[in-house]
């Protein structure tokens, strides 16, 4: 049996020094305390790596991130949670969902809000993947069909 | 309780789907069911306590694991995929617990399984094991897939199309007759040529007889009385073709999972959520339930599972996780007020998950579970433009009346109420297995 956490992916977007790093150090040891598995992808770091050089114009500079940001997309899907610190960088997907301010809330309150939002997500638990199937499409209808016709469905 | 045997005992188990307790009791003293009255000189009936949602999915899947429903993530014959209003059929793949034969083959005991609900597609056991009637066709049902082969040579059929029911009654009752006798002339050829330490073959018929002609037979309605009797004596006497294959010392138990009793309406919770204004679709006629519209405070899935439209977790969900309380409480209240157009109060209880529920699946649980009164049958359908009404479905499952018979003589049941969820447990005692820790089944004395 294999139970797949429902993970998902974490942005910090912000300008350099308003404290994504610091509430990124709160969170990732209470995520390593719940048994979830994450990854931190910093641009910066990525940048660095893939020595990019930083005279890129804006265009230039945004093809990585759009590149980090669908690895993170895919991250979900193998069960680990992505922690992804993006500098200025504003393109979020849009199924995002704002769950603190890090201009407004402590670096310690920002983690309280963003773990109580994996609570509600049902994230902490091993996490059966409840709606996996054993069907086609044509075989899931035919059994739907003969549970509607005994009154189950 | 360890088992009073020095040896495990090899079990055999026949299942005999939505045959309540009550029902066999008053067929055997009126003698009709001789195999089963002689068995009853040998051993002991009780009645049982099935599960909540009363639906043989669920029933059964604890009957498997020994485990509630949070356990072991089975909640009905339909559920909703995470995060969406799309549905889908749950199966074994769902089941997130070991079960009773898993727990066996893992210990090096040889079991075969025949058509439990909630079996298919079959997980490996060592042994063999024919899925139930979720499954389509005879080359995917079994486990090892030779075996589907075997039944196809066998003329093996999986279930009888209850479509037929609502066409015609007496060509339905023909075939579940014919598919009763190609289950029993499997199971008696596994029961004699499979190797095994626990045997087991489910009677999906009884159920399906039941739910088309139980009230018909309830008003003795003569035309249908006769052929029903008929039948069960049918099941009598494959009972008492497997007592006389097996060895006095194999532990024989046979159970059901609930009972049974006259559908006076079928009830379309959603149309009452709508007409109580808790409930609101995109359109005049909705067809499923992704056509719902965000301002939903709640709605239903089969059978009396409601859901909160809570934000964070619905696709569309508006109701504040501050406000979840008072949603549940708005919603029991109008649920407790439904009546029928008589007068009579059609649901008898709502109970929040967390009441009946426990485990890690228990967030997968529908918010609250409207109990009906005998007699009103709760269901989901959102096409539904009337609050409830009569159709071919003669009957539905009560809660309090199952069946166990075990042959032996004394049996001490414990102090809490029997339930399906106490046999998994009892079944690994005799086996001088070992009980996990986590089944909520406690095993009885025998």
């Amino acid at each position: 049996m294999t139970f797949t956490p429902r993970a998902c992916t974490i942005w910090f977007t912000g300008l350099f020094g308003n404290g994504k790093s610091m509430v990124i150090e709160t969170l990732v040891p209470a995520l390593n305390a719940r048994g979830c598995k994450s990854e931190i992808l910093d641009d910066e770091v990525v940048r660095v790596d893939m020595n990019w050089d930083l005279v890129l114009s804006p265009r230039q500079r945004a093809v990585p991130l759009q590149q980090v940001a669908l690895i993170c997309l895919q991250s979900p899907a193998s069960g680990k949670f992505a922690v992804f610190s993006a500098g200025s960088f504003n393109a979020t997907p849009d199924e995002t969902r704002v769950v603190c301010d890090i201009e407004r809330d402590s670096p310690h309150e920002c983690a309280q809000k963003i773990l109580l939002k994996l609570a509600q997500l049902e994230c902490f638990a091993p996490h059966w993947r409840r709606d996996r199937r054993a069907y086609s499409d044509d075989e899931e209808e035919m059994v739907t069909q003969r549970l509607e016709a005994l009154g189950y469905a | 309780m360890r088992s009073k045997k020095k040896s495990p005992a090899r079990v055999v188990v026949i299942s005999i789907d939505g045959v309540p307790y009550s029902f066999l009791q008053a067929r055997i003293a009126a003698g009709e069911l001789p195999n089963l009255k002689k068995l009853l000189d040998h051993g002991s009936l009780h009645r049982m306590n099935s599960v909540q949602p009363c639906v043989s999915s669920v029933a059964w899947a604890s009957y498997m694991t020994g485990k509630n429903p949070g356990k072991h993530n089975i909640f009905g014959f339909i559920e909703k995929k995470s995060g969406t209003l799309e549905t889908f059929v749950p199966t074994s793949v769902n089941l997130t617990s070991p079960t009773i034969w898993e727990i066996m083959s893992r210990a090096g005991k040889k079991v075969c399984v025949i058509n439990v609900p909630g079996t298919f597609p079959p997980r490996p056991v060592n042994g063999m094991m024919i899925g139930c009637f979720l499954g389509t066709r005879l080359e995917s049902i079994a486990y090892p897939q030779k075996v589907g082969a075997e039944l196809k040579i066998l003329g093996y059929k999986i279930d009888a199309r209850a479509a037929l029911a609502r066409e015609n009654l007496d060509r339905f009752i023909t075939e579940c007759n014919q598919v009763l006798a190609k289950r029993a002339k499997v199971l008696l050829h596994y029961l004699a040529q499979a190797p095994w330490d626990f045997f087991q073959c489910h009677i999906m018929e009884t159920d399906r007889l039941n739910h088309f002609l139980w009230e018909q037979v309830e008003k003795n309605d003569l035309r249908y009385t006769r052929a029903f009797a008929e039948f069960y004596q049918r099941v009598d006497a494959l009972i008492g073709a497997v007592t006389r294959q097996i060895k006095p010392e194999t532990e024989l138990i046979i159970l059901s999972d609930h009972g049974f009793c006259a559908i006076k309406k079928e009830i379309y919770l959603n149309r009452y959520l709508v007409e109580t204004g808790l409930l609101k679709f995109k359109t005049a006629s909705p067809r499923y339930l992704r056509d719902m519209h965000a301002e939903a405070l709640a709605y239903s899935l089969i059978p009396g599972r409601v859901f909160i439209n809570l934000r964070g977790r619905e696709p569309q969900g508006t109701v504040a996780p501050e406000r979840y309380e008072w949603a549940r409480e708005k919603v029991s209240t109008t649920l407790l007020s439904l009546r029928d157009t008589d007068g009579a109060p059609i649901i008898r209880e709502v109970v929040k998950r967390e009441n009946i529920f426990h485990g890690a699946s228990l967030a997968a649980a529908a918010d609250l579970l409207a109990i009906p009164h005998d007699g009103y049958d709760l269901k989901g359908d959102v096409t539904k433009a009337v609050l409830g009404e009569k159709t071919a479905l003669a009957g539905m499952h009560t809660f309090d009346d199952a069946l166990f018979y075990i042959r032996r003589p004394q049996v001490k049941l414990g102090k809490n109420k029997f339930w399906i969820g106490d046999v998994a447990p009892t079944i690994l005692q005799l086996m001088h297995l070992p009980i996990p820790a986590d089944m909520d089944g406690v095993a009885l004395e025998v």
